[in-house]
């Protein structure tokens, strides 16, 4: 699957992201005289790397609080890492200048979950999708009304209803307005942030069947995040499984379904609802998801892992390349313990 | 299991609800019937706007003014629910009937402690139970929905759980009582999948300990899959199609019910392009004519445009489709 060949458009390295809250003068004062405790920190992202060439649909998925969407957010520029690089094409995000940044900013578009909170209400449709490319030079106010046409006959509306708002719309209605706005700034990397998570199954495929479309019309490359493992099986072409701000297993989506190597994926694909006429009997896997503020130490997964040995406890798994040229981090896998 | 046996715990007929409105009378579940045994897992699935959920509520006596019962009947272990005084309503809830919710938050008081609630719940229907005997109820239903040191998160608030484990409370709280019937209106949606699978897990067991008859209302065919013996899906207002799991599953004889599961990403070739239902819902003000799906429709003709089909036996389950489908081609 792996044809090294061409040169990546986003290359992360080590990307880490921390959130904590400022501490007041008090804390810091305290802190320097008795070694009172700062506020907690949340490692949201930890440690991640990896690349995505042109054209490529790459899936991100895990359960809440793996930090898919503050990755995804740093990937568009929303969010700026805390540690390591995000490279667009080559260059380092951190470092561009001025104009460059707001070429990668127009470049990296996302679409977001909720169209009802990331359209602005008070906008007719010829704006919220119109505004933007004027803004940024890149049609001229005159074309706005013909562009905006263009952009909504794309995704599959009826140009006919550009001058009404975004509530006049049904939900699917509005995730297409919402792909159409990040279309229309002529983007080359679409981020999209569990786009399809509030519709419903026969207008989920609908929306999934136009970012195909597009896929192949305009070039686009996708980062897909997403908590349902089934959509995120059937666009992507590689998977990073994400657990607690680090990335457990990536691989091609093919192979990752088909022979998961890491514990968590397995156990995760295992818990997955098929649809399968057979009553089974739902396990779980034991345990809670650990607050990220205070996660396990070592390989996060070791307390709710099933063949975790006392190793796991202290020493934190890298992502290493196993045969097939896919990454786990666990260092088990292939140890001749049975995964 | 699903041979008819004895007296079902639920059995709605019939059952019609509407919304008065400046713009008339919506109706959002138009005359549906079905029932459920005791011990039984019947998945009530359908798309926003099915009126999967405000079947839920009538069935409970849930519906606030403007909405009310047009007609039909709901019958719990034999009782008629519709028609009895708010009092009546009080005394079956929990005891006959029981509900979840989504998010289990809205239903919890988030200013009482957890026992309170509890042996609140408890005393309400007995009110002869000495508090220690109660106390000791709760401690034995939280260890049932596989809550870790009970005794200890008794003492604790609704707002200390995490998101599953407020479920599992809520859960519980339901079952306090032994209901006939538990009505669980997408209790796993806001869950993560492995999360989910935990709360399947306990519940399955529980309404099979139990016989509680469980009706599982959702939007994700694939949930009910795996925990429902029979699955009713519901279009605008209306009950399409209800049979076995498997014979749904694998052999759809409705266009809607066919339509839907091809359009399961997990259904399809990966990468290949879904299988789409084109068009969206009806809204309730602009219902189509005859039968609400035909402007969907690939097999619509003019009887489908001109009445509302009956449902009808088909293939060992019950249909309301003027011309469903032969033998499927949905695999």
């Amino acid at each position: 699957m792996t044809e090294p060949a061409a040169t990546p458009i986003l290359q992360l390295d080590g990307v880490g992201r921390i959130f904590a809250r400022k501490p007041d003068i008090a804390a810091r004062i305290a802190h320097k005289l008795v070694g009172s405790p700062l506020p907690p920190r949340v490692r949201a992202v930890d440690d991640v790397s990896f690349a995505v060439r042109p054209g490529e649909v790459l899936g991100l998925v895990g359960e809440s609080g793996c930090g898919k969407s503050t990755l995804a957010r740093m990937i568009s520029g929303i969010l700026s890492p805390s540690s390591g690089t995000i490279r667009f094409q080559g260059e380092d995000m951190a470092g561009m200048s001025a104009s460059q940044r707001r070429q990668a900013g127009l470049d990296l578009q996302m679409v977001f979950q909720d169209p009802m909170a990331s359209l602005n209400p008070r906008l007719r449709v010829v704006d919220i999708i119109g505004e933007a490319p004027v803004a940024h030079g890149l049609i001229k106010a005159s074309e706005q009304d013909g562009y905006v046409c263009e952009m909504m006959e794309r995704v599959g509306l009826d140009p006919s209803t550009r001058y009404l708002y975004a509530h006049q719309f049904s939900g699917g209605q509005r995730a297409r307005i919402g792909i159409a706005r990040a279309l229309a700034v002529k983007p080359r990397v679409l981020i999209c942030d569990e786009s399809t998570a509030a519709l419903d199954v026969s207008i989920q495929s609908q929306i999934l069947n136009l970012f195909m479309d597009l896929r192949e019309q305009m070039g686009l490359t996708y980062i897909f995040v997403s908590h349902d493992l089934g959509v995120v099986q059937h666009i992507s072409d590689r998977i990073a499984v994400m657990y607690l701000g680090r990335v457990v297993e990536l691989a091609g989506a093919e192979e990752l379904f088909a022979d998961p190597q890491h514990p968590y994926t397995r156990a995760l694909l295992a818990e997955v609802p098929r649809l399968e006429p057979k009553k089974r009997r739902f396990e779980g896997i034991k345990g809670e998801m650990p607050s990220p503020l205070n996660p396990p130490s070592g390989c996060h997964f070791h307390p709710r892992c099933a063949i975790a040995v006392p190793a796991c406890a202290t020493r934190r798994p890298a992502l290493r390349e196993l045969p097939g040229g896919r990454l786990a981090a666990c260092d088990l896998i292939g140890e001749g313990v049975a995964v | 299991m699903t041979a008819h046996p004895a007296a079902p715990a639920l059995e709605v007929t019939n059952l019609a609800v509407s919304f008065g409105t400046r713009r008339g009378d919506l109706a959002a579940v138009r005359g549906i019937s079905f029932q459920v045994a005791p011990g039984e897992v019947l998945g009530l699935v359908g798309e926003s706007g099915s009126g999967k959920s405000i079947t839920g509520l009538a069935t409970m006596g849930l519906i606030d003014p403007p909405g009310r019962i047009v007609s039909g009947s709901v019958k719990v272990n034999g009782h008629e629910m519709v028609g009895r005084s708010e009092a009546d309503l009080r005394r079956m809830r929990g005891r006959e009937i029981s509900i979840i919710f989504q998010d289990p938050s809205t239903t919890l008081n988030p200013v009482l402690r957890v026992d309170t609630q509890m042996i609140e719940a408890l005393r309400a229907h007995d009110p002869a139970l000495s508090h220690k005997a109660a106390r000791d109820r709760c401690v034995t239903a939280l260890a049932a929905v596989g809550i870790p040191s009970p005794e200890e998160r008794l003492l604790g608030y609704p707002h200390q759980f995490s998101g599953g484990m407020r479920q599992r409370l809520a859960i519980a709280i339901a079952l306090l009582n032994r209901p006939a019937v538990l009505i669980a209106d997408e209790p796993t949606t806001a869950l993560d999948v492995t999360i989910q699978s935990q709360v399947l897990g306990e519940v399955q067991q529980l309404a099979a300990e139990t016989g509680t008859a469980l009706v599982w209302i959702t939007h994700d065919l694939s949930v009910v899959a795996g925990l429902a013996d029979r699955i009713a899906v519901m279009y605008a207002g209306r009950i399409v199609e209800t049979g076995t799991v498997a014979d749904i599953l694998t052999d759809a004889r409705h266009p809607y019910t066919a339509g839907l599961i091809a359009s399961v990403p997990s259904r399809n070739h990966r990468g290949a392009r879904l299988a789409q239902i084109p068009g969206a819902t009806p809204s309730l003000v602009a219902m189509p004519t005859g039968c609400p799906f035909h402007p969907r429709c690939d097999h619509a003709d003019a009887t489908c445009r001109a009445e509302v089909p009956a449902p009808r036996p088909v293939a060992g389950r019950a249909v309301a489709c003027h011309h469903p489908l032969t033998a499927t081609a949905t695999a």
